[in-house]
Parts: C-alpha cells; sequence; structure tokens
C-alpha cells in the first residue's frame, strides 16, 4: 500500500517537473532573447524618458 | 497647515511628520550586478564538490542546469520586482498568501541566510587550509621540511569561520558601512580570476585532451547513502524511476544558485530606468554565474583526476583546478595561492552579507509587529540593532561548531532554505497574477489567454519545477528535512508568540502615542509639510541619552526668527531596505520615547521645534537631502562616538557631492558632549581669506589702477586672473612643483599647530580622507569686510 502510494507520489512529481521544465525552457529562451536586447539597448535622455517614470 | 510661530494650537499633541520614502543612493545596474554576485558567484567555490559527493560523477551537467534554470528563477523576482519596488520574499507571500505563510517562508529564509555565513566562513577556511597543506607538503618533499606536517583541514576551517564570523559580528555591531564600491572590487578580482582559469583551463585541455563528464542519464548516476536520505534503504526505486533519479539529482545541486533573492534587495537603490537596469543586472548576474559556477564544476572533473577529486579537493574544487593545469609547480601554486585569496574575499564578503540579510529581514519582521521591540533596541552606543545581530551570529556559531567543519553537511542542510525559499516567492507570484490589480511592469513570458483568462504559463512551469524540487527534497535530504524543519517551526513559533505579545502591547502604546502625538504621513520631506520657513536649522538626534546637539542648538537659535527641526533617520539594512514601512513601523516606541525627551528639552528652553522621521539606507545621504529639502541653513549634529567631527564632516562632504542637483550649500556642526562644536560648510562657498590675502589683493589693486586704461578694474578681476592662471598652470607642465608648493604648506601648518587642529581625544581622518570634499573647517578668522557677521547657526 505504501509502496504504490510512494509510486503514485513519483509519477506526479515526475509529470509536474517535466511540464515544468519545457515551460521553463520557453521562459528561460524568450527572456534571455528580450533582456539580452535590453542589455545592448541604449536608453532615451532622461528628458525624453521623462524624469520621474521609475518603471 | 499651522505656522511654525503658531505650532499645533488647535491640539496639546504634537505633530511629527513621517517620511515613508527610504531616502537612497541609486547605483548602476553593473553594481547591482556585483553586490548579487558576491552571494550568487561564492557557491561556485563549494557547490561542484557538494553536488559530485553526491550524485556523482555527472554533477557538472545537473550544476549546468540549475545555473541555466536559475534564469528562469531571475524572471520571477524581475516580474515581483516590477509590482512592488520593495519586493522580496516577506512582501510578496503576505501580499498573496496572508501573514502566517510570509512568516513560514521569512522561517525558510531566513534558515537560507543563517547557513550562507557557516558554509562560507567554512569553505573559505577549506581552501585556505587546503592551501596550507599543500605548500607543507611542498615543503617536506623538497626537503625544506624535515618531517611531513598536514593540518586538520576541518578544524582549521571551523576556526577560520569563527573568526570571520566573530570578526563580522563586531563590524555588524559596530555599523559596518555597505559600499558598491567593495562588492565592484572583489567582481573585477573574481573576473580576473576567472578569465585566466579559463584560458588556461583550455590551453591545458588542447594539450591533453578534453573528457567530458558521464552524461546525465539516470544510469550513470551515482547516488551516496546520504544523498538518498529517507530512501537510502530503497536504491532500487530510484533507478526504476529513471526521471526521478534526474530529478534528485537536480535537487542535489540547487544550492548552486543561492544568493538570487539579493536581486530583490538591491532592486531598490537601481538607477533609472529602473525595469531596465533591473533586467540588465539580472542578465549578466545569470550569465556570469553560468559561466562561473557552471564552468568551474565542469572543469574539475575534466581536469582534475577521480582518484584525488573527491578525495583531497572535495572542498576546494577550483583550488584542484589550479593545481592540475599544465606549466610549472610554481606558477600553478601562485594562481592556487590567488583562487584562495579570491574565495577569501567572496566568501567572507558572503559571511558579513548573510550577518547583513539576516538582520534585516528580522528587522522588517520586528517592525510588522511580528518581533517584539526587544530586539530591536538599538545599542547604546553604536546605535545597531545588536540583540538581533547577536542572535542571530549566536546561532551561526553553533552551526559552524556541530558542522565541524564538514561543508557537504552545511550544503545538504543550505538547500533546503534556498528551495524552499523559492518556492514560496514563486507561488506567491503566481497567485498574485490572479489576485493583484495594480500596476506591474512585466510579466514573465510566455502567457495564453483563454476567453478572458490569462493563464500564466511561463510563471506555473517554473514554479512546478521548484516545487517537485522541494518536494523530492524533502525526501532525499533527511538532514536538511529534519534541521530545516526544527528552525522553520521554532522561528515560526517565536514570531507567533512574539505577534501576540506585541498586539497587546503595542494596543496601549498606540493609544498613549495618540494622546501626546499627532503623526502626519508624507510620502517625501518637503519644506511645506513639515511647516518650516527657508533657513531653518536641522538638528539630527539619535540617542535620547545624548541630545546635547539639540540643547546647543537651541541656545543659539532664536526660534522666532529660524525654526529648529528635530529629525530622526530611521535607518534600515540591506534586507529591509526592499520594502516600504507604513507610517506606523516607522514610528515605533524607540522613536516615540526619543520625540518624548527632545519635546521635552525644548519645553525646557521654552522654544517649538518641528520633528521629522526619515527612512534611510544611509544616514549621511539622509541628512544631506533632507537638508536640501528643507532649505536648512544648518545641520546640527552630536559628535560620533565611532568618528571624529572631521571624519563626520567628510562624510557628510561626501554624500553631498553624490547628490543630484539642485543642491544648496549649509553649516555643519559638530556638538560634542563638553558643550565644545565644530562648524564645516558643505558644499561650494566663497572661501575664507586670510587678512594678508586680502591686503596683498588690495595692494596689486592699487598698483593696477594707476596705469592707464585700469582705472576701472575691481578687486575680484586680479582674484579672477590669479585663479584662471593657476588653473592653466595645474593643466600643464607646473602641475608637480603647483602640488609639491601646496604639499610644503600643508606640511608647514601641520607642523606649526597640530594642536590646534585637532582637540584631545579626537583621532585625525582616515589618510584617504582628509578633508571632507565639498566642506572645509571654517575656524580661521574672518576680516570684518569679508562678509556680513552670520546668524550663530546660520552659513553665508
Amino acid at each position: 500500500m505504501l509502496f504504490h502510494l510512494f509510486q503514485a507520489f513519483v509519477k506526479v512529481v515526475e509529470a509536474l517537473f517535466l511540464i515544468g521544465l519545457i515551460g521553463s525552457a520557453l521562459v528561460l529562451v524568450l527572456t534571455t532573447v528580450e533582456d539580452f536586447e535590453v542589455l545592448i539597448a541604449r536608453d532615451a535622455p532622461a528628458g525624453e524618458a521623462g524624469l520621474s517614470a521609475e518603471v | 497647515m499651522p505656522s511654525p510661530s503658531q505650532p499645533a494650537q488647535q491640539s496639546n499633541r504634537v505633530r511629527i511628520v513621517v517620511a515613508t520614502s527610504v531616502m537612497l543612493t541609486f547605483i548602476s545596474f553593473w553594481r547591482a550586478a556585483a553586490i548579487v554576485l558576491n552571494d550568487l558567484g561564492s557557491s561556485a567555490f563549494y557547490a561542484g564538490g557538494i553536488a559530485e559527493q553526491a550524485i556523482g560523477k555527472s554533477a557538472p551537467w545537473f550544476i549546468l542546469g540549475v545555473m541555466l534554470f536559475s534564469f528562469t528563477v531571475r524572471a520571477v523576482y524581475v516580474e515581483s520586482c516590477s509590482m512592488f519596488v520593495r519586493g522580496g520574499v516577506y512582501r510578496v507571500v503576505k501580499e498573496a498568501l496572508g501573514g502566517t505563510l510570509a512568516k513560514l517562508s521569512v522561517s525558510a529564509l531566513m534558515f537560507d541566510y543563517i547557513l550562507t555565513g557557516p558554509i562560507s566562513g567554512v569553505s573559505a577556511g577549506q581552501y585556505i587550509a587546503g592551501l596550507i597543506n599543500e605548500l607543507l607538503f611542498t615543503g617536506f618533499r623538497h626537503g625544506f621540511l624535515p618531517v611531513k606536517i598536514a593540518l586538520p583541514e576541518n578544524w582549521v576551517a571551523v576556526v577560520f569561520a569563527l573568526g570571520v564570523t566573530l570578526y563580522y559580528w563586531w563590524e555588524n555591531t559596530k555599523g559596518i558601512e555597505e559600499s558598491s564600491d567593495k562588492a565592484l572590487r572583489v567582481m573585477q578580482i573574481t573576473t580576473v580570476m576567472v578569465v585566466v582559469l579559463l584560458g588556461w583551463s583550455a590551453v591545458t585541455l588542447i594539450a591533453r585532451g578534453a573528457h567530458l563528464p558521464p552524461w546525465p542519464l539516470p544510469e550513470n548516476l551515482r547516488f551516496s547513502a546520504e544523498a538518498l536520505g529517507f530512501l537510502h534503504n530503497r536504491g532500487d526505486l530510484v533507478k526504476m524511476f529513471g526521471l526521478f533519479g534526474i530529478l534528485i539529482a537536480f535537487g542535489h545541486s540547487v544550492l548552486a544558485m543561492s544568493g538570487e533573492e539579493s536581486l530583490a534587495q538591491v532592486n531598490r537603490e537601481i538607477a533609472h530606468p529602473k525595469l531596465k537596469n533591473l533586467k540588465r543586472a539580472a542578465l549578466v548576474i545569470a550569465i556570469y554565474s553560468f559561466v562561473f559556477t557552471g564552468g568551474a564544476t565542469m572543469l574539475g572533473v575534466m581536469l582534475i583526476p577521480d582518484d584525488v577529486r573527491i578525495a583531497v579537493y572535495k572542498d576546494n574544487l577550483i583550488a584542484g583546478i589550479a593545481m592540475y593545469q599544465a606549466g610549472p609547480l610554481a606558477l600553478r601554486i601562485l594562481f592556487r595561492i590567488f583562487v584562495v585569496v579570491v574565495g577569501f574575499l567572496m566568501l567572507s564578503g558572503a559571511v558579513n552579507t548573510a550577518i547583513i540579510g539576516s538582520n534585516g529581514v528580522l528587522n522588517r519582521v520586528s517592525e510588522d509587529g511580528v518581533l517584539t521591540d526587544w530586539f530591536r533596541r538599538p545599542h547604546r552606543k553604536y546605535g545597531t540593532s545588536y540583540r538581533i545581530i547577536n542572535l542571530v551570529v549566536g546561532l551561526q556559531l553553533f552551526t559552524i561548531l556541530v558542522s565541524r567543519g564538514d561543508v557537504y553537511l552545511l550544503g545538504e542542510a543550505y538547500a533546503f532554505g534556498v528551495i524552499w525559499s523559492f518556492t514560496f516567492n514563486s507561488l506567491a507570484m503566481l497567485v498574485l497574477r490572479f489576485k493583484y490589480k495594480g500596476p506591474r511592469g512585466w510579466k514573465v513570458p510566455p502567457n495564453l489567454t483563454i476567453g478572458h483568462v490569462e493563464v500564466p504559463v511561463g510563471l506555473g512551469s517554473v514554479f512546478l519545477v521548484l516545487l517537485a524540487t522541494a518536494l523530492v527534497n524533502l525526501l532525499t535530504k533527511s538532514v536538511a528535512t529534519i534541521s530545516g524543519i526544527i528552525f522553520s517551526a521554532v522561528f515560526f513559533a517565536i514570531f507567533l508568540a512574539s505577534e501576540k505579545i506585541n498586539r497587546r502591547k503595542h494596543a496601549h502604546a498606540e493609544q498613549q502615542m495618540q494622546e501626546h502625538f499627532q503623526l502626519q504621513h508624507a510620502e517625501t520631506v518637503e519644506r511645506e509639510s513639515v511647516g518650516i520657513r527657508p533657513g531653518n536649522v536641522l538638528v539630527t538626534v539619535r540617542d535620547y541619552n545624548a541630545l546635547h546637539n539639540l540643547r546647543w542648538a537651541l541656545e543659539h537659535t532664536n526660534t522666532t526668527d529660524q525654526d529648529v527641526v528635530v529629525m530622526v533617520a530611521r535607518l534600515l539594512g540591506t534586507g529591509s531596505g526592499e520594502y516600504d514601512l507604513s507610517m506606523e513601523q516607522i514610528f515605533s516606541d524607540y522613536e516615540q520615547t526619543l520625540f518624548t525627551r527632545a519635546v521635552s528639552v525644548a519645553e525646557s528652553y521654552g522654544k517649538h521645534v518641528s520633528l521629522l522621521v526619515v527612512p534611510a539606507r544611509d544616514v549621511w545621504s539622509a541628512i544631506v537631502q533632507t537638508a536640501n529639502a528643507l532649505q536648512s541653513a544648518a545641520v546640527v549634529a552630536g559628535q560620533s562616538t565611532k568618528m571624529s567631527a572631521e571624519e563626520q564632516a567628510f562624510y557628510l562632504g561626501r554624500a553631498w557631492e553624490a547628490m543630484s542637483p539642485p543642491k544648496r550649500q549649509f553649516v555643519f556642526h559638530v556638538v560634542s558632549p563638553d558643550g565644545s562644536v565644530k562648524t564645516y560648510r558643505i558644499g561650494p562657498h566663497t572661501p575664507t581669506m586670510k587678512s594678508e590675502d586680502v591686503h596683498l589683493v588690495h595692494r596689486l589693486w592699487l598698483d593696477l589702477t594707476r596705469l592707464r586704461g585700469l582705472e576701472k578694474m575691481h578687486h575680484s578681476d586680479i582674484v579672477t586672473l590669479a585663479l584662471t592662471r593657476f588653473a592653466r598652470d595645474y593643466a600643464g607642465r607646473d602641475r608637480d612643483e603647483i602640488l609639491r608648493t601646496l604639499q610644503m604648506e600643508e606640511d608647514r601648518r601641520r607642523g606649526l599647530a597640530p594642536a590646534a587642529a585637532l582637540p584631545d581625544g579626537i583621532s585625525p581622518p582616515p589618510p584617504t580622507s582628509p578633508r571632507p570634499p565639498a566642506g572645509d573647517e571654517d575656524k580661521s578668522p574672518k576680516p570684518a569686510d569679508a562678509e556680513p557677521p552670520s546668524p550663530p547657526l546660520t552659513g553665508p
């Protein structure tokens, strides 16, 4: 009984991990490309962006 | 708004303006990245060795996998920081899941922070002990030593870790000055080491041939008994479930990304444009740690032979890499010494970060009423929250002794705090996607919109990986699970009990406070909100037993003409700086007592004072920013117990220089308990000219105006010409000669009157800071016609 419970737990955790890994790979690619563009882009002068704009 | 001369006459209560925005100095994304990397990068020194002991030779692939996954964890932190500029675990979890889970998540975070110190200290000790033994062995082999001597590395590491922890305990008790310069410098040195390490290793691998570690497949995993935790009797299960084995191995490598949470701490200080710079910092951090931590672990397996890698270099893997490079032994030992120096700098820095971080988080929960005010009471002499520091350091010293220098044991336990604080944070962010309706600067992609519902695919995926890893770690990391649960439960119980006590106490205190004070909230400090006139006197106070500077200011000020503002800078530590505090949190029991005393002093002189509380990360920056915002003519501070008046003026002048324009000059008075006062001018000002200089200018003017065409010349024209020629000579060939002459003049001045420059008991300023950058002491006599006489406390 305990073994079957453990087996079910393992299957669930494996499924969560696998789904999560696939989604995380997407996050990795999308955010890295986006952030790399931000990293190499030049900022607009403060006057244009608005001095009070924090975000 | 009541006028300053008619203070709150409608009520007997004293009005206090409480500013809730922390006064910060902003830093570039490079500096922010350096601060985070000092913490995150330090795990490169021990994560590889720990992972290989647990899962075998394919560990580097898992470390690389974890470092890639850390790119996604950083995205979660970027989203949380784009929602709350002060978005740490406690704030985010509390917002999403309520106080109980927030307390639980902070307990896990505290476990992480408290273990960061011991693991870093012990690891640094292992690198040093390993180097000493290597040198002793080399000495013996070459006949310099008659007998073979080897130090017990674990105990050397324990002694070293205890020493470093105690050193930083004392520094933090005194109130260490945090500096992004230091972090940047350490990262520059580390980068040199990383470049040499990668370059030299590439040459060695080309010369000897490269062999990659076994691929990260279930059949290549070699779990140690400890690595299976509660499953150690059922190793067959792990083989049966292939992916489960991979998951266990991933869980044993997860500590490589510890330190990522520091990103939320530095976010607040990042300069405009904040979100863009945060993303830049996060990307730099992710790439750097991928290359450093992932690369170093990979090179460890590729360069160090199997028979010595774990046996000799398990706790100082990078030192092992240095020793197995191609080249002469002397050069390899030299590089190893460099590695140990860098390791010492980074890992000792991490010990300090752990104390500062724990202190900050506990201060924050204390301010939220979760810990009693007893913990937050400032040190009488240094004003730091020494009781919290004592508690944290006490727990760290205990952990170091219990670990007996075993880095593996510490690493296993450490992973518990790391994974659970990440899991709580990502769960909270997921909940907030549906619950939080406020502004959000950025979202973790991708997001699918089905009907009217947006499904956070990316954020959900990151959470699933973290959750699965955290659950599996519960089973496979028995030491971490038992110690982590006990620790978190004890902290959680303390938080619950303290909160209950505080609620009762605060209800009474609040009633008392409301009878005496009227709190007025202001987002930022403005002269109008404080209700004072320009040219006021700002008096900074901290210790209610040392209000002599306030007494002096009141004695020398006619408050009918000039307002007096009493200011308390509420200092926030690194961890707490990421959060915004509520007005009641900023105005706590301590401030209440302090202001009660201040008001009594003012009443004893029959004079009115305005009261102001300002949250700040840096006291100097807070003072100059407040003085500027209030258009103060003078700032009056008490003599510090930690530094001389000259040093106080130096730090204030430096903060003034760092402040963005428009900025105003002011006079800075430092009052010592015996009543003596030293005065400095902060900011550029008309120099006080000696009477012989004035006469010289006058003689020149008399002589020049006799000449035809120069009759209408002014004294100022002579000064302008002299200065212009001086600037030209200084920029040209005569620079060295000018400097020599000035130095001689300075030496002569100091040699003639050293006692006059520094009163008894006041030490001279440090050699690197000879005088305030924008303020010089005003002690030479003024010529009668140079300036009109100033009121006692105002500047020119």
